[in-house]
């Protein structure tokens, strides 16, 4: 009996801190996860935030974002942060999730152990599509016109009649 | 008798609606220059088809409705009511075309909680969204905490015309004599706030170790959406993006600095500081601020869930002050609010619904009102007590000594009862589509009292007819129902006479 509970609950410390977990899954079960160490992938967003002896960094996956504390020797690895035009690094972060961190007043975080990355973010080229492009110009090109005329009869209709 | 809609009336309306089509048009050539500073290409072809959809309404209207005669009151409210629609509509052009939204339908829902201040979201990605488009959301937020009329008041409006208009926009204190240079008035305030606000909020970002350019970005967004008691925020995250009590600190000044009337800013700005010791106003908001917390306190029972006493103020107090103020800003993700104890969860859902300041930029019942109540209840027992000839008068201080009447207290009470009507009906609903009555209470006063705290219901998946009633909750609640209602009356009377 002894030894099922052993086994029993090991599979679960591995179902939990083995696998990758999704930050959605982290946030909406958070008392499942607490104190324990994690392993979550996803996209780093955003900007640094300087810390006392490490940083911040939020990361997303799953439609949502949680903050990360690294240490200060993690920074040089992160490259790329996601925002408009660009894709973040892609991580896999190793760490202890804390549903109430005592050493940053309560919020819900992940402090990372390791960092690895596993693909690399990159500058994305901003595509404008064709149609909307001859849209903007077709619509400019007709209100312009529209507007023109209607200017020109109020113009018109204000001038004496006996002119 | 009353009379009926006349075809003058559709000809003035269409064309202060032209004119107002014409103002939002020039308004976005704001986040088009910011699309250029940042080369977002893109979004600036979005802007572009938006400003010349609204330049060639605008010019429609104008064409076919010529300058008309004077307005009068039945007009000002329909043309604020519908401007505030229409400024929906045109507004959400824009976002949607970013990509960033699922249908038409949520890219209203998030304009309208722009405009109204509200706060709640429904955009998709938010952290992968332009800087021009980021930005169109915060500047809505701050046109529309002033009001959109305000906007068009100080360019378009003539003098009479602007104050049936002005008072349409659920604003009725004259801080000066004439309703254009109040708005100016309003305007100067906002926009130096706006500068020391924006500038302190990049301070401490910069201390944080951003760059200056994304630092002031930041911080003007956060200014436009906390003064404005909006509660939109650059990032999906909120406030918890920015993980520092300072920068949060900051924000509780500004949101209380926007939920206080726009008459003690004037005294203080001329020189009385007295008043801000005095006004009733104020007395009421700090009053029932603490009397909220202390609800809030007592549904926790002394279990300090965020860890020592420091986290738990912070985090429980800000949620409060952010309800109250009507702003929405948050610093703990909407699940962890929705497993606050029940009593907590009343207690913020009544600070929400009490609100902050009149003529402030939030929302709720008010508690000026709620100070009426409490005077003209104390009225009533005095009079009971004195000798049936007596006369009992009953004084508030709100820039100056004021006297309550029957009039001021039946008007505070039909809002009051609306208000009250309002939250409910959402409630209701939410209850009709399977969440629990708690949670739709929160989130239906959240969306009436243009607050943005929410516990999980908003979101894209929710059914579209509560997107809808989330509207209009949002519109009603901001422009406190008179002018909806008789634009109500404008279109059922069209409808009928076709």
């Amino acid at each position: 009996m002894r030894i099922i509970r052993i086994v029993i609950s090991g599979m679960a410390v591995f179902c939990i801190a083995g696998w990758a977990q999704t930050v959605r899954a982290l946030i909406t079960n958070p008392d499942m996860f607490d104190e324990k160490t994690v392993i979550v992938e996803g996209e780093l967003i955003g900007d640094i935030f300087k810390g006392r002896s490490g940083f911040w960094v939020n990361m997303l996956d799953s439609g949502m974002a949680i903050g990360v504390w690294f240490h200060d020797s993690e920074k040089e690895k992160i490259k790329f942060l996601g925002k408009y035009g660009v894709v973040g690094d892609f991580v896999r972060i190793t760490g202890v999730f804390h549903k109430r961190c005592i050493q940053h007043s309560g919020d819900m975080d992940i402090h990372a152990s390791t960092l690895e990355i596993l693909k690399r973010g990159t500058e994305k080229k901003e595509e404008i599509p064709v149609e909307k492009v001859i849209f903007a110009f077709s619509l400019g090109v007709v209100s312009l016109a529209a507007i023109g005329i209607l200017h020109l009869l109020s113009r018109k209709e204000s001038l004496p009649h006996n002119r | 008798m009353i009379p009926d809609f006349s075809k003058d009336d559709i000809t003035v309306v269409s064309h202060y609606l032209g004119k107002i089509f014409v103002a939002l048009g020039i308004v976005q050539i704001l986040p088009i220059l910011v699309g250029f500073i940042c080369m977002e290409m893109a979004a600036v072809i979005d802007f572009f088809i938006s400003i010349i959809t609204c330049l060639s309404f605008g010019s429609i209207l104008l064409y076919f409705s010529p300058l008309p005669q004077e307005l009068n009151w039945r007009q000002g409210m329909i043309i604020v009511a519908l401007s505030w629609f229409i400024a929906m509509c045109v507004s959400a052009l824009p976002l949607y075309l970013s990509g960033h939204f699922e249908c038409f339908l949520d890219a209203c829902f998030e304009s309208m909680s722009a405009y109204a201040t509200t706060g709640l979201i429904l955009i998709q990605d938010l952290d992968h969204l332009s800087h021009a488009h980021n930005f169109w959301r915060h500047l809505m937020c701050f046109i529309g905490g002033q009001g959109i009329i305000l906007v068009a008041l100080v360019f378009f409006f003539r003098g009479g015309d602007a104050l049936r208009i002005y008072i349409g926009e659920a604003r009725d204190d004259k801080i000066l004599p004439n309703s254009i240079t109040t708005a100016k008035f309003i305007w100067m305030v906002s926009f130096t706030y706006l500068i020391i606000g924006s500038f302190l909020l990049a301070f401490v970002l910069m201390f944080h170790g951003l760059p200056f350019t994304r630092a002031i970005f930041h911080g003007l967004c956060i200014f436009m959406a906390g003064w404005d008691t909006a509660g939109f925020a650059p990032q999906s995250l909120n406030i918890l993006y920015y993980h520092s009590f300072v920068f949060e600190l900051v924000t509780i000044i500004i949101v209380l600095l926007g939920a206080t009337s726009f008459g003690v800013h004037y005294a203080v700005w001329t020189g009385k500081y007295r008043e801000l010791k005095e006004d009733f106003e104020v007395k009421i908001l700090m009053f029932t601020i603490f009397m909220t917390y202390i609800v809030v306190l007592i549904g926790f029972s002394g279990n300090l869930v965020f860890g020592d006493p420091v986290s738990f103020f912070r985090h429980t107090f800000y949620q409060l002050i952010s309800g109250h103020t009507g702003v929405g800003y948050t610093n703990i993700y909407s699940s962890q609010l929705a497993t606050w104890p029940e009593l907590a969860i009343i207690g913020v859902i009544i600070a929400m619904a009490i609100g902050g300041c009149m003529n402030s930029t939030a929302g709720g019942i008010k508690v000026f009102r709620l100070g009426l109540f409490y005077k003209s209840m104390k009225r009533e027992i005095r009079k009971l007590s004195y000798p049936e000839s007596s006369y009992i008068r009953e004084y508030f201080h709100h820039q100056r000594e004021i006297s309550i009447d029957d009039n001021m207290v039946k008007t505070a009470m039909v809002i009051t009862i609306c208000y009250i009507l309002l939250y409910l009906s959402g409630a209701l609903m939410g209850t009709f589509f399977g969440y629990g009555f708690l949670p739709s209470l929160f989130e239906s006063v959240s969306a009436a009292a243009n607050v943005g705290l929410s516990v999980g219901i908003t979101d894209t998946s929710m059914p579209a007819l509560m997107k809808m009633w989330y509207i209009f909750e949002m519109w009603a609640g901001r422009l406190e129902f008179f002018a909806i209602f008789i634009l109500i009356r404008f279109l059922v009377k069209t409808v009928k006479k076709r």
